[in-house]
């Protein structure tokens, strides 16, 4: 084959592989489901629930695992068009402020599961605003050559402290601050050596020495502890008692998406196989009867304390957000 | 020579012995210059690299840095969620790469042959995208193209339908061609320097249509900075990573950035096997192409 040829042979091969490539981008993004949601849910996402999903409905299902602040702004910027079907976050607090600014559309779920009332929004005209799948202790994680964890109102360990705009581990960090004591916040924040931007990024600093401690979830931690990082979690200590604040992994429908299929998918993360495995990825399953994993941290007893959130007072933890972020 | 006379000379040549005079020995220069340029290079480009490829064969870096397991390379090639997005990025890098050869080249013939007005400023001005963040290249394009930008406004003005090319492949494929264009202009400039203008005289001055001169005489001369854009194009694009994560859909995302997000998502190894595989890919493609393709043109024309 002459040179001339072999050019004109390329040329014709680069522009049907690019129409072709145009056509299948197009096919891909029409199709697919688009699925905002955090790192955390990373395993029982990938390995479980959307390989099910798809094989039960042939519908493509995509995850984008960014922080859930920047995912909120994306929503923002989408607009009208947004490329989100659902939002599905480590806490409610977005999409309540969402549903606040219209970008969420609420829904009901099917009928006959016994929710309780923590892990779902209030009722608002159309259904609920949100319904938490799956929930997992905020904990303290710590290097094991601490003898125990620190406590927040007295420690002067090197801490990692989620950042509080931009990751839902830093709003639950505010949350537990701002209904414990402020004063251990303030101690905390004075010892943030770093503030991550995502749940696992928060165990990681201390799985790779970077701080001591930092306030995660009890999940993530057990991610990076299977895969053989030197961490130990605990239930978070204030001035001698232990806190338990629920981190509530929460899906919401975006208004105006573009996959008819968002609420089928919301409705498959209750469906009895999800809630039964779940503790395999070391979730907890939000409705009873379903068993937790057999080295999940006590909630109960002991002395503990619950801290109830009410995320309809989403506007009071927004107001607080900026002041647990480390200035420069 | 005596005994004695040698064991003078000797004694002469160790007392003149000065490390100065040592490192005058050419070998010895040689030898130390080698030593400490491959040092370095080791030390800042290869080994974060070859790090890259142990943490890529390694179970789980928490356990030790050791190379025991191909199953990052496995679930690479076999689960569409990690291969998806590497095919994304050669379907994406396919179309810039089509519509640099075009673009690109109109550009560099029009500036070199200094075709329109301004075409010295727009040879300048087109190295602008090399010299800004390319985050800067991904917001630039959000706020013209997006749902609060110019272009929205205004074709929602004049055709009352406006237009948004937020999240869509339109804004990757934009953003990829602005990244892009000046490594395609560059390398079919520099040829078109290099080319005698008298000979497209010629032919024209024998009856030849301009198309006829530009298809027999131009194109086949710029093979080979076609074929070198074309690679630097592919490269870049199949690398892009700054003004893509502004502007990607979900569904869209390319190699790097699944990349960036699985090493955020903690799964360093598997970023670490996605990275070695679409170093192979770019490097394989370098090679290939410019040593085949543009020493085979070399060979051709040299032999003529």
């Amino acid at each position: 084959m002459t040179g001339d040829k072999l050019s004109a042979a390329l040329l014709v091969a680069l522009l049907v592989g690019a129409t072709a490539a145009l056509v299948d981008l197009r096919a891909t993004q029409r199709e697919s489901l688009v699925v905002y949601t955090t790192p955390a849910l990373k395993e029982v996402l990938e390995n479980d629930v959307i390989p099910r999903f798809t094989s039960r409905t042939g519908i493509d299902v995509i995850p984008m695992y960014i922080p859930a602040g920047q995912q909120y702004n994306r929503l923002r910027i989408g607009s009208r068009t947004p490329e989100a079907d659902v939002f599905l976050h480590a806490s409610p607090m977005y999409l309540e402020k969402g549903y606040a600014e219209g970008r969420f559309e609420p829904y009901e779920l099917p009928r006959g599961l016994n929710l309780t009332p923590e892990y779902m929004s209030r009722p608002v005209e159309g259904g609920r605003i949100w319904h938490a799948f799956a929930w997992t202790p905020l904990v303290t994680v710590y290097n094991p050559r601490f003898e125990e964890a620190p406590d927040y109102a007295t420690t002067t360990a090197k801490l990692g402290l989620a950042h509080p705009l931009l990751s839902n581990n830093g709003i639950y960090a505010v949350v537990l601050f701002e209904k414990v004591s402020r004063e251990a916040g303030q101690n905390a924040l004075a010892h943030a050596a770093s503030q991550p931007t995502n749940a696992r990024a928060t165990v990681n600093g201390v799985a790779d020495g970077s701080y001591d401690a930092a306030l995660g979830y009890e999940a993530a931690t057990r991610f990076y502890q299977e895969q053989g990082a030197s961490v130990r979690d605990a239930i978070p200590t204030i001035n001698g008692t232990q806190y338990v604040v629920p981190v509530l992994f929460s899906a919401g429908i975006v208004k105006d998406h573009r996959n008819p299929h968002a609420k089928a998918f919301i409705d498959f993360l209750f469906d009895s196989t999800t809630q039964f495995r779940l503790n395999q990825f070391d979730l907890r399953p939000v409705l009873p009867d379903y068993p937790t994993a057999s080295d999940a941290l006590p909630v109960t007893g002991n002395g503990i304390r619950q801290v109830p959130v009410d995320w309809s007072r989403w506007r009071e933890f927004e107001a607080a957000l900026p002041r647990y972020e480390v200035k420069a | 020579m005596t005994l004695k006379d040698k064991a003078t000379e000797s004694l002469r040549r160790v007392t003149r012995f000065t490390p100065a005079r040592w490192w005058r020995n050419a070998a010895i220069e040689r030898t130390a210059w080698t030593v400490l340029v491959w040092l370095l290079f080791g030390l800042f480009v290869l080994g974060p690299l070859a790090t890259v490829v142990l943490f890529s064969f390694t179970r789980s870096v928490f356990q030790g840095v050791t190379p025991n397991t191909l199953e990052w390379y496995v679930a690479l090639f076999t689960k569409p969620e990690l291969y998806g997005p590497l095919i994304r990025s050669f379907e994406i890098a396919l179309i810039v790469a089509v519509i640099q050869l075009f673009l690109g080249t109109l550009i560099a013939y029009a500036t070199v042959r200094n075709r329109i007005w301004g075409a010295k400023t727009l040879d300048a001005m087109s190295n602008i995208t090399i010299a800004l963040p390319s985050v800067v290249v991904g917001l630039a394009l959000l706020a013209f193209y997006g749902a609060f930008g110019p272009a929205h406004l205004l074709t929602d003005l004049i055709f009352g339908n406006p237009l948004t090319l937020t999240f869509t492949i339109w804004i990757v494929v934009l953003a990829h061609v602005l990244e892009t264009f000046p490594y395609m202009v560059r390398a079919v400039g520099a040829v078109l320097q290099k080319m005698d203008p008298n000979l497209e005289g010629a032919a024209r001055s024998l009856g030849a249509s301009k198309f006829y001169v530009f298809r027999t005489i131009t194109l086949p001369q710029l093979r080979p900075g076609l074929v070198a854009g074309s690679v630097l194009v592919l490269s870049r694009s199949i690398a892009e990573f700054g003004a893509t994560i502004i502007v990607v859909a979900a569904a869209l995302r390319t190699a790097p950035i699944k990349i960036y997000s699985e090493a955020e998502a903690g799964s360093l190894e598997i970023a670490a096997a996605y990275s070695v595989v679409l170093m192979l890919v770019s490097f394989t493609a370098y090679l290939a192409m410019s040593r085949w393709l543009i020493k085979g043109w070399e060979r051709e024309h040299l032999q003529e």
